[in-house]
């Protein structure tokens, strides 16, 4: 009876270590691929038969990006620090106007605020890619084409929408009691807001910006449509330029995607709770 | 603090629109609201105006032209081509997401050594960008140089570079894209199950429910709201995929791979059509606002009881 009981709990623990490396095999074969490539010579990637990890081991595709890479007018670093402005640029704006909008929408009632929330939604819904053309020109028209303000204007609009609804849901989960003694206490509602509401919100707020760092800093084709000069590239940008040439080298790609991913990365390794909570609470509270 | 103070704060929240908290909820909604409209709706009308025009940048003159821009897209072989292809990556792509999802959701809510791990790296297909993601999926299946193309034609599979074939290019993007947004479904499932209070486990258990019945009978209505929302969620991110075919094939070979979001691009900034790509683009806003309007209409009982 002992015997079978540890049999059974042996085949457990080898069907569940079974699935685990299935699973990890799956997720990891693309990504390990790409990123073992940036270690292989030249030469390598052109292999018959193709090498899974490098044959011969070496740095010098991150030397030829530091010091510019093949063909490529604006050097990658460039290209890295353009991201990273629009990026930051974006959060901070995203995660300012969600914060309040989030708010007002969880504490007042005001007439037609039913059809704010479904400007709210109905954005969300709207693909970006397909909006292209119009886009185009109104950028024109007010004079941002080629320029990074346009984009950071353009990336906040779009993630505005999906992190309204996470902070509704996060202002929602904090009782009103609380804010409500701070008014008595001689507050009005912006410094109840700023003192009170907002220190208890940091996680969602943290979430918030997580998703607006992470829309902004792998968004591909507004910058495609509406960046012309190769100073402005941001990194998606960029690296889309350098996929399409044929005789592209498949490890300076994956050199750059490594220097693309580290920012991700950080924020992935600081921030995996509020991460995964992001993702529950978005679908959660809906 | 006097408990009189408080009941009479409440009762100011409780009063309805008063003039001056009204005001105050449209300063606070609208800085957000009209960053939308102005980003997103406006274009959206401007697109809807373009529809009606023959308008085309190599052209001199745009006219207005009614429904006609309309007509000709819909009868157009390449749009349809296009909006097959459109119709295929929503359908399969969503449902191989919520199927794999909903499957390695449940496998990494079971508790076992190294469950935390597996949940991270999970993640990763979903954390990397679109197009860095659909780069090493493209060099797997470059001919004789990806690894997986190698060795499919190795054991002899008919058309071993996957992206150039006819046959597999729609199915291997659609594999790309559920390998991509799985993550998100996953990390919902495993969350929402966390969520499902294991008294009820208790009590079914107590009550002599098998393993299957309390999965049917507990689990599956306790999370359906989740299990419904985030597949809508899934839909949208599927439809909203375009770099994914844009870096790898750019629709083709030929138009195999044409998605409306990449056939809408070539109209507007290849071919400078800008009628037909904004009347395109109305056609997609109205399919994808449909499906969602049926799918929420269909689900009804389930998120009704939230409002």
């Amino acid at each position: 009876m002992e015997n079978i009981k540890k049999n059974k709990n042996i085949y457990r623990t080898f069907a569940f270590w079974l699935i685990t490396i299935v699973i990890a095999f799956i997720v990891l074969f693309p990504v390990v691929w790409l990123f073992a490539a940036s270690f292989k010579p030249d030469k390598e990637t052109f292999m018959v038969p193709p090498s899974f990890l490098p044959h011969e081991f070496t740095f010098d595709i991150y030397q030829r990006i530091l010091e510019g890479g093949t063909a490529k007018p604006a050097p990658w670093i460039l290209n890295f620090f353009n991201s990273l402005k629009i990026a930051l640029v974006t959060t901070v704006l995203t995660t300012i106007l969600s914060a309040l909008a989030g708010y007002g929408f969880a504490r007042y009632r005001f007439p037609y605020k039913f059809i704010l929330l479904l400007i709210i939604l109905v954005g969300q819904m709207l693909p970006g890619p397909a909006l292209l053309v119009p886009i185009a020109v109104l950028i024109e028209n007010i004079g941002l084409t080629n320029t990074h303000t346009g984009l950071i204007l353009l990336y906040t609009a779009f993630a505005v929408p999906f992190t309204t609804w996470l902070a509704i849901g996060n202002f929602e989960a904090i009782p009103r009691e609380i804010e409500e003694s701070a008014l008595v206490d001689g507050c009005n509602q912006f410094t109840a807001f700023i003192k009170v509401v907002l220190p208890l919100s940091r996680i969602g707020l943290i979430t918030t910006a997580i998703f607006a760092f992470l829309m902004s800093w792998s968004e591909f084709p507004f910058a495609l449509v509406l960046i012309q000069t190769d100073e402005q590239q941001t990194m998606p940008l960029a690296m889309a330029r350098l996929i399409r040439e044929f005789n592209v080298f498949f490890n300076e790609m994956g050199a750059v995607t490594m220097l693309f991913t580290i920012p991700i990365f950080l924020v992935f390794l600081f921030a995996q709770k509020y991460f995964i909570r992001g993702i529950a609470a978005g679908a959660l509270k809906g | 603090m006097s408990k009189s103070s408080n009941m009479a704060v409440s009762a100011i929240h409780r009063r309805g629109f008063s003039s001056r908290r009204a005001l105050y909820g449209y300063a606070w909604t609208l800085p957000a609201v009209l960053c939308v409209i102005f980003f997103i709706f406006y274009p959206v009308f401007e697109s809807a105006r373009l529809s009606m025009t023959d308008q085309s940048l190599l052209a001199m003159e745009t006219k207005y032209v009614g429904l006609e821009t309309y007509k000709d897209m819909l009868t157009s072989e390449e749009f349809q081509v296009a909006f097959k292809n459109s119709v295929i990556w929503l359908i399969f792509g969503t449902l191989g997401v919520f199927v794999c999802g909903f499957l390695i959701g449940f496998f990494l809510h079971l508790d076992f050594i190294g469950s935390r791990l597996l949940t991270a790296l999970v993640l990763l297909p979903w954390v990397i960008p679109d197009f860095v993601a659909a780069t090493a999926w493209k060099w797997l299946t470059v001919g004789e140089f990806g690894i997986v193309s190698f060795y499919l034609e190795k054991i002899g599979f008919p058309e071993p570079s996957l992206l150039a074939s006819s046959t597999y290019v729609l199915p291997t993007l659609i594999l790309l894209v559920i390998w991509r947004i799985t993550p998100l479904m996953s990390i919902l499932v495993r969350a929402s199950l966390e969520s499902v209070p294991p008294e009820y486990y208790e009590a079914a258990e107590v009550d002599g429910a098998t393993a299957w019945q309390r999965f049917i009978y507990i689990t599956i209505p306790t999370i359906r709201y989740p299990l419904v929302i985030g597949t809508l969620l899934t839909s949208l991110f599927v439809l909203r995929e375009f770099a994914v075919v844009w870096v790898t094939t750019q629709g083709g070979p030929v138009n195999y791979s044409e998605i409306l979001p990449t056939f809408i691009y070539r109209q507007g900034f290849m071919y400078f059509e800008t009628g037909p790509a904004a009347a395109s683009s109305m056609i997609y806003f109205f399919f994808i606002l449909t499906f969602a309007l049926l799918y929420l209409f269909s689900f009804r009982k389930v998120w009704k009881e939230l409002l």
